[in-house]
């Protein structure tokens, strides 16, 4: 990766109000060997809701994102609150640009209370770095990994996200290592 | 990558090799049960005595372990109920625990991804999987019923087509070719025509998906069968010999995985290819795909 570039934490709406942001920078610094910096988004969710779904359009806002990646940064990670979803799904923690530059991360589902229970804020972090690490590692050209301990394996419920492992698997570090040194 | 299956374990056991069965205990055992065979006291060992009573040169072992005691670096699985154990230097060849088929390992499968038997249906990220049949990459299944194969679309292919107005089949006894067209599907989107995976004869035709194509959606495996193909065979084996274009069936749940996730790429959004974490796919691809895109999808899954 070329020197003085680093990875954007991109809040949109109040998202830090309710997340470690510290403990998130520290994770991306280590596992992505990369600076960090935070900035605060000016895109209004709202202009991605979906009445229908009642939901917020992520592929849209990754593409507002693109318009508001600092020209010194090799990536962003937005974090939200809202509830996102792509067309063809019903809903996702999160999505990227495979090898390219924006992903996002949604909390909403990430949360103890999204299914009536109790809040855990423990969990909640544990689980946001697991889903951060997962779309980065997509921005980094990785795909999705078939070894449950991986954290790039797919998540179709909070369960799996729970289950998964919350590093890269060996193959999946040396191909991130690949593309790290390539850009 | 790794491909070891994680359930796979390596332990050094411990076995006299002295006793003519081998009963292996764990090498840490022996120290936390302070066991005869690390300590002088083997000397007493009615085994060791008769061992070295037979010896030619009649010296005792003058060792504080026993000479007999062998050590062995073994492999068992963890998950399975009855513990087999492997010696490593024997565990060279492929098999499933050491290769990426430890998906479709039924012990596996049961631990990592709920309760399910070999030999059942399966779900994978919401599409059912049978494991009894085999799979075409035209999302396609096959089945030997009776002396013919019979043939239907998977849950995937099914789920891309969405409801389906009308399904033409070829006459009955007429002879398809593999690779030729064998049916045509009209649905609101369009019209899919789904070429024959193999060559040979058409036997019967399912005239109750005819009356009523939901069938095709509702019971893709069962109820909704399409054809009956009698096979030569050649083409018999080219089906369960894996040829050109099958999927074996324990390389079937990645291929499915794997194909799910093409689905991203072949729709590409306007800021590229993008992948995403979470969710199942949604019931009605219709409503949200235009008839361009269901057309470029029908042509890369279903008439590849």
């Amino acid at each position: 990766m070329k020197k003085d570039t680093y990875i954007d934490i991109h809040i949109i709406g109040e998202a830090d109000t309710v997340i470690g942001l510290r403990e998130v920078e520290e994770t991306i610094r280590k596992e992505f060997r990369s600076a960090t910096k935070i900035s605060r988004s000016t895109i209004n969710p709202e202009n991605f809701y979906d009445p229908s779904r009642k939901q917020y359009h992520s592929t849209k806002i990754l593409k507002e994102m693109l318009d508001e990646l600092p020209a010194d940064a090799s990536k962003m990670i937005g974090i939200i609150s809202h509830d996102l979803f792509i067309p063809i799904l019903t809903f996702v923690f999160g999505e990227a640009q495979l090898d390219g530059n924006v992903g996002i991360v949604s909390f909403a589902r990430l949360q103890q209370e999204f299914y009536g229970l109790p809040p855990n804020q423990a969990l909640l972090q544990r689980r946001l770095i697991k889903e951060i690490k997962h779309e980065l590692g997509h921005t980094f050209g990785l795909i999705h990994c078939s070894l449950r301990e991986c954290v790039m394996s797919v998540a179709n419920n909070i369960a799996d996200v729970d289950a998964k492992g919350s590093t890269f698997c060996e193959g999946c570090n040396e191909l991130l290592r690949r593309s790290q040194k390539g850009q | 990558m790794e491909t070891y299956c994680p359930f796979l374990k390596d332990e050094k056991m411990a076995f006299c090799k002295g006793f003519p069965v081998r009963k292996m205990l764990p090498y840490d055992r022996l120290y936390h049960q302070d066991n005869i065979c690390i300590k002088e006291e083997h000397l007493t060992c009615p085994v060791y005595r008769a061992k070295d009573a037979e010896r030619l040169s009649g010296h005792s072992s003058n060792k504080k372990v026993c000479p007999y005691l062998e050590v062995e670096e073994v492999l068992f699985c963890e998950v399975y109920p009855v513990k087999k154990m492997i010696p490593s230097s024997a565990f060279k060849l492929e098999c499933p625990c050491t290769t990426e088929a430890y998906i479709d390992c039924p012990a596996y499968c049961q631990i990592a991804q709920g309760d399910r038997a070999s030999g059942e249906t399966m779900t994978v990220r919401g599409f059912l999987l049978d494991d009894t049949v085999y799979y075409h990459r035209g999302h396609l299944w096959l089945q030997r019923v009776n002396g013919k194969v019979r043939l239907g679309l998977d849950d995937f292919g099914q789920w891309l087509l969405g409801d389906i107005d009308k399904i033409s089949f070829p006459r009955r006894k007429e002879h398809v070719e593999r690779n030729k067209p064998l049916l045509r599907i009209r649905c609101s989107h369009g019209t899919a025509e789904i070429a024959s995976p193999l060559s040979g004869t058409l036997m019967n035709a399912n005239e109750e998906v005819r009356r009523d194509t939901s069938l095709i959606n509702t019971d893709p495996y069962g109820a909704g069968w399409l054809v009956e193909l009698r096979l030569a065979e050649a083409e018999l084996d080219r089906l369960e010999q894996g040829g050109e274009g099958f999927i074996a069936t324990p390389g079937a749940r990645r291929w499915l995985e794997d194909e799910i996730d093409r689905l991203h790429g072949v729709l590409e959004t306007e800021i590229g290819i993008t992948m995403s974490d979470g969710g199942q796919l949604i019931d009605t691809l219709r409503d949200v795909v235009t008839q361009s895109q269901w057309g470029i999808l029908i042509k890369t899954f279903l008439e590849n």
